[in-house]
């Protein structure tokens, strides 16, 4: 046992063993590590008491929020429900081109995703949950895993009015990310966003994946290079709107 | 006069509970129990007591607003060390600002100020924790100080349970390296 093998166990927040004990009780440098750190300035009590008869007087009954499973179940059904209010006006025209298998694999893989990304959001809401962890892997695997399953489940790469057909396909999707995004930002209010950037980018990446679902439901070219490019464009540009925002929302 | 700053979690939450239901008692409590740690906590970082006091009372400014996020039975330690870490950022980008339209007119003085002086040995674990970088600073209050697990700094500060161990790591380094030196 020497001084790093007590720094690594330190820096764990491991207790110390026997061994290491002994090593400490030799070694001044160890000693005064292990050392408390006190209380060394008192808080002024006028100060104090200001704070204090702030937070007394303010005191009013709150409701804490519902647990983490019923927010993200609330959050998943409502953006469900916007998704099909949005598809449903502009007509659900990719259920007649889509076979069930491509139908059942694209949903259900977009679904995940969003579920994923409402747990993430949810976690962003409340200080200090472990749901938010992840954020960054879940985005990264949403923009990998839906352009490679397309990849797999459409076989079509056709460039036929690649841009005429595109754009409003991009456009209907931004529409609906924007949509969602409002969704999203109500709910958000009722949290605490602790880490503005990386809350505002989940928000925005969620919303986006909301505008894929509507696209989805309703774009019946099923060619892998107009999906790829202009609906899960929406996500990037979602992403980048959330960036965006977050950004604005820190202090300059 | 010094005294230990760990705290007992479980009354916290339970008057945490309580303030959440309206108690006034419970509340006053609960602002006389954190305070001297969150004190503490922003002191080591700000070093100046009416900054600190300025942070203390945001943090409680907006404990009170997000007080409905908290669930009654989770921990509250890391629930409110990252409000006050988020206090702390917005603190010090809005410091940052001002400081950048001050920094040309004091930093020579500043400068000539530090050069000045001699620094003086210090053997204490508390006045060393002024050495080391801010970040680093930090997770190591969160541990020593407030008795945090590494998870718990990790949620507390955005960061990863890995990231949060190395930077604990770099910072007991730093500071053997600091009183190895006085």
């Amino acid at each position: 046992m020497n001084c790093d093998d007590v720094t690594k166990r330190l820096a764990e927040g491991a207790p110390l063993d026997a061994a290491a004990q002994a090593h400490a009780a030799e070694c001044p440098a160890c000693q005064l590590l292990l050392q408390p750190v006190e209380d060394v300035e008192t808080l002024n009590e006028e100060r104090l008491a200001a704070i204090r008869d702030r937070v007394v007087t303010a005191s009013k009954p709150v409701k804490p929020l519902p647990s983490d499973p019923a927010l993200i179940a609330l959050l998943t059904t409502a953006l469900l429900a916007f998704t099909f209010l949005v598809a449903h006006m502009v007509k659900m025209r990719a259920l007649e081109a889509l076979a069930p298998v491509q139908m059942v694999i694209y949903f259900s893989l977009i679904l995940g995703c969003a579920i994923a990304g409402a747990i993430i959001v949810v976690g962003e809401m409340i200080p200090g949950s472990r749901l938010r962890s992840g954020g960054r892997m879940w985005m990264v695997a949403s923009a990998v895993i839906l352009p490679l399953t397309c990849i797999i489940i459409f076989r079509s790469y056709s460039t036929i009015h690649f841009v005429s057909r595109g754009i409003p396909c991009f456009e209907l999707g931004s529409v609906s990310a924007l949509g969602a995004g409002v969704l999203l930002s109500l709910f958000l209010r009722k949290g605490f966003l602790g880490f503005r950037k990386s809350a505002a980018r989940a928000a925005g990446f969620l919303a986006a994946l909301a505008g894929v679902a509507v696209l989805a439901l309703h774009c019946p070219y099923l060619s892998v290079t107009h999906i790829v490019t202009w609906h899960f464009g929406v996500l990037l540009a979602g992403w980048l709107v959330g960036d965006l925002i977050g950004r604005r929302l820190e202090p300059r | 006069m010094s005294r230990p700053l760990r705290l007992d979690v479980d009354r916290l939450q339970l008057l945490m509970t309580r303030y959440q239901g309206g108690d006034g008692e419970a509340a006053a409590e609960l602002v006389n129990t954190l305070s001297p740690q969150m004190f503490q906590f922003f002191l080591a970082q700000v070093r100046s007591r009416s900054d600190a006091e300025d942070l203390l009372q945001d943090l409680w400014l907006r404990i009170h607003n997000a007080r409905p996020t908290y669930r009654p039975g989770e921990p509250l330690l890391p629930w409110v060390y990252t409000i006050a870490h988020r206090v702390r950022i917005d603190a010090y980008r809005r410091g940052r600002r001002v400081t950048q339209h001050e920094f040309k007119d004091e930093s020579a003085m500043a400068f000539a100020a530090a050069s000045s002086k001699q620094p003086e040995p210090e053997n204490n674990v508390s006045e060393l924790l002024n050495g080391l970088p801010e970040s680093q600073r930090e997770v190591l209050l969160l541990m020593k100080v407030s008795g945090l697990t590494l998870e718990e700094t990790a949620r507390a500060t955005g960061s990863t349970v890995g990231a949060v161990k190395q930077k604990a790591h770099r910072a007991y380094e730093k500071l053997r390296k600091l009183l190895v030196a006085n």
